[in-house]
């Protein structure tokens, strides 16, 4: 058994090296690059305060959120036993979780690391492959996609922030509240990690700028609609947070902006260590967005113009 | 009406289509044939712009694609999306409303199931009902009678010559030849990346002769 969760990670490893070749990068720098920028960006988000230490964890969540795709769980299951499948999701999600944790020890945030440690659990128990056929009705059914299959793929995990909002409510832990209102919104980001066909941006009988602003309307819209329930609480609850709630709503807006138009300024390759990095920055100097996103727009129209024109 | 016009394209030293030159006229129903590999997807994804090329595709209209449905051999399907708001998705994007899909749903297709789901045949029907129901001149159609079952077979050939009747141009590729000798009004033989023989309908035997290779037998003879 040893021998195969062993395997199994060497071929992974592989994987990652391959794909760093390919663009460029040599394997060990980038695992120095990625380590420097990890412990800076732990660092300076780590001393800003109680509520960043929630907002931390919110990568090692949405991590492990990208890894429970229904479709590559399915073929684990298919090819390892039960027993195997289960250590290796318990592996995958520690590994992605506890730099984040030796940094909340660090730094003396044990709620904050505690919580972390239980949702690691919970996700390596949690698995998206019920949802794949049972049909689900949705409130985005009147423009597919992203919303409609995102909803059906996450619609356990909003629950569960929809859980944890009421109880910080109930609790009046406005903190807690704000960080869930901000998760809730990022999630939505994940909807738009579906590399579609390029049948289904030709489809569309625009210009490669309109069939991004149409794109960019549909995310705005449905991103605030999901969260509206939860805005509309906090200001009632906490009407001294709504400046706060305010920004970190632009925020995430500006945030979901910029990964779609990231998204399609690298279609039809998925991976640009780059503009990972540049959005990633984002959450340490959020202005910064302000520059990314019309760099990124102008990048993605580019880029679409020949599936488009 | 399209005009091609010395159409070339290669992927890496691979030449799949080779100063081809074809006209497909409207009102009429256009057959390609060729083997595995000839290069008729290729053709076709060049002719809606999805690949690009050398050489000119010239239309009465400056911009295909818009009026252009496309039937690929096997659609391309997302997951967790509904056959439904598989129709919904395509009529968005042509900037259409599409009402009682109940009605026009005339495959009679689990349009509540997600379209991932379904069979292959099923997934094809889904996609040429989406075509149909948002307004094109233009048809390119792939394969379309392949993995369908006899009944809908029928309504595809029926579908087909009603776009005939409304003036639409329609390329069909496929390899169920007595089909396509059944609806198509001319067939090109599509050889090397060139069109090397226009037939038209009342030639059909003669393109069961060229078609017909006396080495079959050989062939499966080294097996048996």
């Amino acid at each position: 058994m040893k021998q195969v969760i062993r395997s199994h990670f060497d071929l992974q490893l592989t994987r990652y090296e391959r794909a760093s070749t390919r663009f460029g990068i040599n394997p060990w720098l980038s695992y120095f690059i990625i380590s420097i920028i990890f412990s800076v960006l732990s660092v300076i988000i780590l001393l800003r305060g109680s509520l960043e230490q929630w907002e931390y964890i919110v990568p090692a969540l949405i991590l492990m959120f990208l890894i429970s795709d229904a479709d590559r769980l399915k073929f684990y299951k298919k090819i390892y036993s039960q027993k195997i499948y289960h250590q290796i999701r318990l592996i995958e999600n520690f590994l992605i979780s506890i730099p984040f944790i030796l940094f909340l020890i660090l730094f003396k945030a044990f709620i904050p690391g505690i919580a972390l440690i239980i949702l690691t659990l919970m996700a390596s128990l949690f698995s998206n492959t019920v949802s794949s056929s049972i049909y689900l009705p949705t409130p985005f059914y009147k423009y597919p996609f992203e919303f409609a299959a995102g909803f059906r793929l996450s619609y356990l995990f909003i629950i569960l922030l929809y859980i944890i909002f009421t109880i910080a409510a109930v609790v009046n832990n406005s903190y807690l509240g704000i960080f869930i209102f901000v998760i809730t919104a990022l999630s939505t980001t994940f909807y738009y990690q579906t590399q579609e066909a390029v049948y289904f941006i030709w489809i569309h009988k625009m210009s490669s700028q309109e069939f991004l602003i149409h794109k960019l309307k549909i995310a705005l819209s449905y991103t605030f609609l999901t969260t509206l329930p939860m805005l509309i609480t906090s200001i009632i609850i906490w009407p001294s947070m709504i400046l706060w709630l305010v920004l970190w709503l632009i925020f995430a807006l500006l945030f979901i902006a910029s990964t779609i138009m990231a998204k399609y300024s690298m279609y039809p390759y998925i991976f640009n260590l780059p503009i990972a990095l540049a959005l990633s920055i984002s959450f340490v100097i959020p202005p910064f967005l302000l520059v990314l996103f019309p760099y990124l727009f102008r990048r993605a129209a580019n880029n679409l113009k020949p599936i488009l024109s | 009406m399209i005009q091609i016009y010395n159409l070339e394209k290669s992927f890496g030293n691979n030449k799949v289509l080779d100063h081809l030159q074809a006209q497909f006229p409207s009102g009429q129903i256009s057959g390609i044939v060729g083997k595995n590999g000839a290069g008729k997807t290729t053709l076709f994804q060049c002719i809606a712009g999805i690949e690009d090329f050398e050489g000119d595709i010239v239309s009465p209209h400056q911009k295909v694609k818009d009026r252009l449905g496309y039937l690929a051999t096997s659609p391309y399907m997302l997951s967790r999306i509904t056959g439904r708001e598989y129709i919904q998705l395509i009529a968005n994007a042509r900037g259409e409303k599409i009402s009682e899909i109940d009605e026009k749903n005339i495959f009679d297709l689990p349009l509540n199931r997600y379209c991932n789901q379904y069979s292959t045949g099923m997934k094809k029907k889904l996609a040429l009902t989406a075509i149909m129901l948002v307004e094109n001149d233009y048809y390119l159609l792939d394969e379309p009678f392949s993995g369908v079952d006899l009944e809908s077979n029928i309504i595809i050939q029926a579908i087909i010559q009603k776009l005939k009747k409304l003036n639409k141009t329609v390329i069909i590729s496929s390899h169920i030849y007595n089909t396509l000798t059944q609806v198509c009004d001319s067939i090109s033989i599509l050889e090397e990346g060139r069109i090397t023989q226009k037939v038209a309908e009342g030639d059909y035997d003669q393109l069961a002769s060229i078609l017909e290779d006396s080495t079959v037998d050989q062939l499966v003879n080294i097996l048996f």
